[in-house]
């Protein structure tokens, strides 16, 4: 009886999810924050954009190229006297699909190879990660110009080659933490109860991973939106009159002296969107640190 | 130490061999395959004896173990577009490529690494941040903008620095005006590199700062300079090493843009070169040569981990 009164006595202290403190974290992260909005916005712009606008990023002018900005052109005109707004708007979709979906193919390669190498151990893992190194030693880069080369520069390319080139970090991090992890005492409970396998892992052991997975995602989206710009820099990326931030970029060099305003915006824009991502992944790196305080 | 190296140099030779089978697959499983570039519109009796000059009637097997045995004995084939042995191409291209790389992560390690100390000996002060901001806009620059930025300024508004090529065509070599040569592509490729490096070494020092061990160092009152030459940058460079040795890969590639920048006579520029024209052989035996380049100096690093860690030595690579 006296242990009914001291409970209903004593306050219920509110106990904060790990969520919620971290969430508390980040927003004391300016920088992070200011980046999240951002790159929000830009999505947002790049994804409605295009339909907004009353200009095509396609439709070609010879007339009016390389016009500065006027009313009806609000970033002026490129060489093919095209609309540089729309074109930009169109090409951050391009850019910013092409950093986010190579990045759901190399995260889910790399916590599918990270998860099955640290769970069974054995010669699954010996497997896996022999693959691993050998992913991580190849010249990433270079292969990508080779296949691209081989199999021709297009959107599906760029992402499926930059997704399947990059994402042997994240196995290794979810290995590990599928090493540590699968030694405790609930995961042993949860064999214990006849839980399958694919569950344990699913439901008991990925969620430890989430963490990492969230800020090798984000500060991947970055990479991949750099590495798409470079390799549309050398002209093995995505084909004009398709834009993109990266192909708008290099395409403008040719008209360095008569209209730099045209390198300005597709580079401030690649600068811009990538440190932002940088800034977010940095953040979260922070604010998902269990060690860290509330 | 033995039994860990005769280790690593065999999973060298694996991954080698692997990369040597993805790279040929990739190349002769591409649309229409290798033969559809020269013997495309010729008539098919032409096409055909082509195609059989080559060997590229042959079963894929056939071809690979054709292919692979006559590279162990260093021959790449014939470049198709320029009609040389493929070898005296890469060979020739090859100190370039060496110079500005191995300058690149020199400068990289050398400002990188005292950045990220100096930068984790006092946190959140003006020089932690601004090794934050270095390695964050590091990261973020695309490095062929950066390339075009500094060209505007250094070669064509100041006048300063040659734009392209390694030395000044005519004038015969001399150290100085390699080095204005090399100071913008080394620049530029470095930056990345020199970026990871402080960051790394930044984060894996401040871990190294709280631990334990520091504190009783300090408390038995050893100098702040032993504490830290002693006790935490032996700690704490450990995973810098392995940092560094993950980089290399990415220098390679990075080496194919900021060459084609600055028109660096090296063997990444080759490298874009063969792999727009689809000269297939040249694409092999370069992608064969990274690959090795880039294995060779992973297994440096295995060997310099072997030195530093003396937990290698016994138990085999040590689990980071």
């Amino acid at each position: 009886m006296s242990v009914a009164q001291t409970a209903a006595l004593a306050p219920v202290p509110r106990v904060d999810t790990p969520w919620i403190r971290a969430r508390r974290r980040f927003a004391r992260n300016r920088l992070a924050v200011v980046s999240l909005f951002l790159l929000v916005a830009f999505h947002l712009a790049s994804a409605a954009g295009p339909a907004l606008m009353r200009q095509s990023p396609f439709e070609v002018d010879p007339l009016a190229a390389l016009h500065p900005p006027d009313p009806d052109h609000p970033l002026g005109t490129d060489e093919s006297g095209r609309d540089v707004l729309a074109r930009l708007l169109y090409g951050g979709r391009v850019s910013l699909a092409v950093g986010v979906v190579s990045v759901l193919i190399s995260v889910t390669l790399g916590t599918v190879v990270g998860a099955l190498s640290g769970y069974f151990g054995g010669s699954t893992d010996s497997i896996l990660m022999r693959l691993t190194d050998g992913f991580m030693a190849l010249p990433t880069f270079f292969l990508l110009l080779v296949i691209l080369a081989v199999f021709g520069g297009s959107l599906v390319s760029v992402i499926v080659v930059i997704g399947i080139t990059s994402w042997m970090a994240l196995a290794r991090l979810v290995r590990g933490e599928f090493l540590r992890w699968k030694a405790q005492d609930f995961v042993e409970a949860a064999r214990a109860l006849g839980v399958k396998d694919g569950m344990i892992m699913w439901r008991h052991l990925l969620p430890h991973t989430l963490p990492s997975v969230i800020v090798t995602a984000t500060l991947g989206v970055a990479f991949a939106i750099l590495t798409e710009s470079a390799i549309s820099y050398l002209g093995l990326g995505i084909q004009l009159p398709i834009p993109s931030w990266g192909n708008m970029l290099s395409n403008s060099q040719n008209y360095l002296y008569t209209a730099p305003l045209l390198a300005v915006y597709p580079g401030t824009m690649i600068l811009v969107t990538v440190l932002a991502y940088n800034f977010l992944g940095n953040g979260l790196r922070d604010a998902l640190d269990p060690q860290r305080g509330p | 130490m033995v039994a860990y190296l005769v280790r690593r140099v065999v999973h060298a030779l694996v991954v080698l061999v692997l990369i040597s089978v993805a790279t040929f697959l990739i190349v002769h499983l591409s649309p229409g395959g290798p033969d559809v570039l020269f013997a495309g519109d010729l008539p098919p009796a032409d096409r055909q004896y082509i195609i059989h000059n080559l060997g590229l009637d042959q079963p894929l097997h056939v071809q690979f173990v054709r292919w692979f045995g006559a590279v162990l004995r260093g021959d790449f084939g014939r470049s198709f577009n320029q009609q040389r042995p493929v070898l005296d191409l890469l060979l020739e291209r090859l100190p370039a490529t060496l110079i500005l790389a191995s300058v690149s992560l020199g400068l990289a390690i050398v400002i990188g690494v005292p950045l990220g100390i100096a930068a984790a000996r006092r946190p959140n002060s003006w020089i932690d941040y601004s090794a934050t901001g270095v390695s964050v806009f590091g990261v973020s620059v695309p490095s062929f903008w950066l390339g075009i930025i500094l060209i505007l300024l250094f070669s064509v508004r100041w006048r300063l620095l040659p734009s392209s090529g390694m030395i000044t065509v005519g004038a015969g070599f001399s150290v100085p005006d390699l080095l204005r040569h090399l100071a913008m592509p080394a620049a530029v490729l470095s930056l990345v590199y020199l970026a990871q490096v402080a960051s790394y070494t930044r984060t894996s020092m401040l871990d190294v700062l709280q631990r334990d061990f520091v504190r009783t160092a300090r408390a038995k009152g050893l100098r702040e300079r032993v504490v830290l030459v002693r006790h935490v940058l032996r700690n704490g460079l450990m995973p810098v090493i392995t940092v560094i040795g993950l980089l290399i890969p990415r220098l390679v590639g990075g080496a194919a843009i900021t060459e084609t920048i600055f028109s660096w006579p090296g063997m990444g520029r080759l490298a874009v070169e063969a792999a727009f024209k689809r000269d297939y052989p040249l694409v092999m035996g370069i992608t064969v040569v990274f690959a090795l380049a880039v294995i060779v100096s992973n297994l440096l690093v295995d060997v310099v981990y072997g030195l530093v860690d003396p937990r290698v030595k016994v138990g085999g690579q040590a689990e980071s």
